[in-house]
């Protein structure tokens, strides 16, 4: 009997110790999910004249850091190729032997042209790469911005034409652009932020980083696993309010979304704002009833380009475009004052809330 | 109380009659569903609201951080750099920029902060004032 006992409180403390071994380690385990989450880290900087955001984690906290650091120096590395304000930039490089020479660029300058040219030719010019000499002259967002005066925007739209952009490669990354007419400009501000995003994003992927958010200004990428469920959720600027209110929300997932608004940057003149998103067909900022289009893409640089031309086209034919190019999904904005009506493509449809209520809601045939 | 002594003493004798493997089979599943309960507790914890704190950053460092919690009342404070100055002004639970020598005034349309995520920038002073933590959604495409 007395022994009995004995083994039993032996076998009973064995149990405890392993139940007490087993909850040690469930609190282990809790505390490593509980780091492994926490170790998202944020880090924010001004670059390519705005607010740059970076959220990562997947990996150690000091590699995370580390590979944001890596797609930082990324960022700084592409604005100085493809800035066309940065005077030794290839970009301006080029502008200045325009009609005289060619001139040899990297191989993402180069891209960033050919996939200009592109979407110049998709949508019949309302995205025109070559709209240099009409930024250049009504200075929006610079100290010096003014109305120019007819003349004036009448010779900087005879130097528009993303056709006299000439392109040649030969062989060992050995790239060449020539714009074949002295005066011309290229500017890229209509896709250059979506494709440094794509390269920002690129760059932390090789490095091993599972999930980010890359968010260069309000041109959002994200890839990997959300911080709270399978998708991420962003919000959609309003046009009519201050910056981070938003009218809705869009769940994406390895996507870009990217917004063109005529609020984002303008002046003001005799009573009249001038946005600085420019009609290439006139040479003056968009008389555009719309009041701002966003665009999910895979591709950053393709929803950059997509937005800016399709708010160039207006309601009528961006609905149009879009019919013809079912596999793009846009979220357009009427600039209709208190009615304005959000139109939503057909597969963007179900991944939207719209959080104003005031707002109209229409799907895209 | 006897009674629930008498109960606790047949609970150990069924108990002693049990199997070690029966007994660890016991341990591992009270573990399991301890598991589940901590998992359960625990899983919203990052986003459990922490205490209201707005933060300003110059430059991209934190500078001063603003206890809205506890912090009734009324006051402004004044952030100067080369690039030009931003006045936060504090009223209770919110926070906002009033006023700036920056040509684009961007920081004082954003208007009053109350929401972790909330935020004021200021390109062209390289400022930004916050509410600490991450909002409703995940960012703002603008």
């Amino acid at each position: 009997m007395n022994l009995e006992n004995v083994t039993r409180q032996k076998q009973n403390k064995k149990i405890l110790l392993a139940l007490f071994l087993l909850i040690a380690l469930c609190v282990l385990a809790l505390m490593y999910v509980q780091a492994r989450q926490i170790k998202r880290v944020d880090v924010e900087s001004f670059k390519l004249g705005t607010l740059v955001r970076i959220s990562a984690w997947g990996g150690s906290e000091t590699q995370v850091a580390s590979l944001i650091d890596g797609a930082l120096q990324e960022v700084d590395r592409l604005e100085k190729l493809f800035s066309a304000n940065i005077p030794d930039s290839e970009v301006s490089e080029i502008n200045k032997n325009a009609g005289v020479l060619p001139v040899r660029v990297s191989g993402e300058t180069y891209e960033l042209a050919s996939r200009s040219l592109y979407w110049a030719r998709q949508t019949n010019g309302a995205f025109d790469p070559t709209i240099g000499p009409v930024v250049a002259l009504w200075g929006i967002g610079t100290n010096h911005a003014k109305v120019p005066a007819d003349e004036e925007i009448e010779k900087a739209i005879s130097l528009l034409g993303y056709e006299k952009l000439r392109f040649s490669s030969g062989m060992e990354d050995d790239y060449a652009l020539f714009l074949t007419q002295k005066g011309q400009r290229l500017d890229f501000g209509a896709i250059a932020k979506g494709q440094v995003a794509d390269f920002a994003a690129d760059a932390l992927k090789r490095g091993g980083v599972r999930s980010a958010l890359i968010d260069l200004g309000g041109n959002i990428v994200v890839f990997g696993e959300a911080p709270r469920g399978k998708m991420w959720k962003l919000g959609i600027q309003h046009p009519g309010k201050p910056r981070g209110e938003y009218f809705g929300v869009i769940a994406v997932a390895d996507e870009s979304v990217v917004t063109s608004g005529r609020y984002e940057r303008f002046f003001e003149s005799g009573g009249v704002r001038y946005h600085h998103i420019f009609d290439p067909a006139t040479g003056r900022p968009s008389q555009s009833d719309l009041s701002s289009v966003t665009i999910v893409d895979k591709r950053s640089a393709d929803a950059d380009a997509l937005s800016t031309a399709l708010f160039v086209m207006g309601l009528r034919k961006a609905a149009e475009f879009l019919k013809q190019n079912p596999e793009i999904n846009a979220i357009l904005v009427s600039d209709e004052g208190e009615k304005s009506c959000v139109y939503i493509t057909q597969n963007l449809a179900p991944r939207f809330s719209l959080s104003n209520k005031t707002m109209r809601f229409e799907v895209l045939e | 109380m006897s009674a629930n002594k008498n109960r606790y003493n047949k609970y150990l004798k069924r108990l002693a009659k049990l199997r070690s493997g029966d007994k660890l089979m016991i341990a591992i599943l009270g573990a399991l569903i301890l598991i589940s309960i901590l998992l359960f507790a625990f899983r919203n914890y990052r986003y459990r609201p922490e205490v209201l704190r707005a933060e300003v950053l110059q430059n991209g460092k934190v500078v001063q951080t603003i206890d809205l919690q506890r912090h009734g009342g009324e006051r402004e404070i004044l952030f100067e750099n080369e690039l030009g100055y931003n006045t936060v002004r504090i009223e209770g639970k919110k926070i906002r920029v009033v006023d700036a020598d920056c040509p684009d005034q961007k920081c004082v349309s954003a208007g009053w902060l109350y929401r972790p995520g909330d935020n004021a920038v200021c390109l062209p002073h390289r400022f930004i004032l916050r509410i600490r933590g991450y909002g409703a959604v995940d960012a703002v495409a603008f």
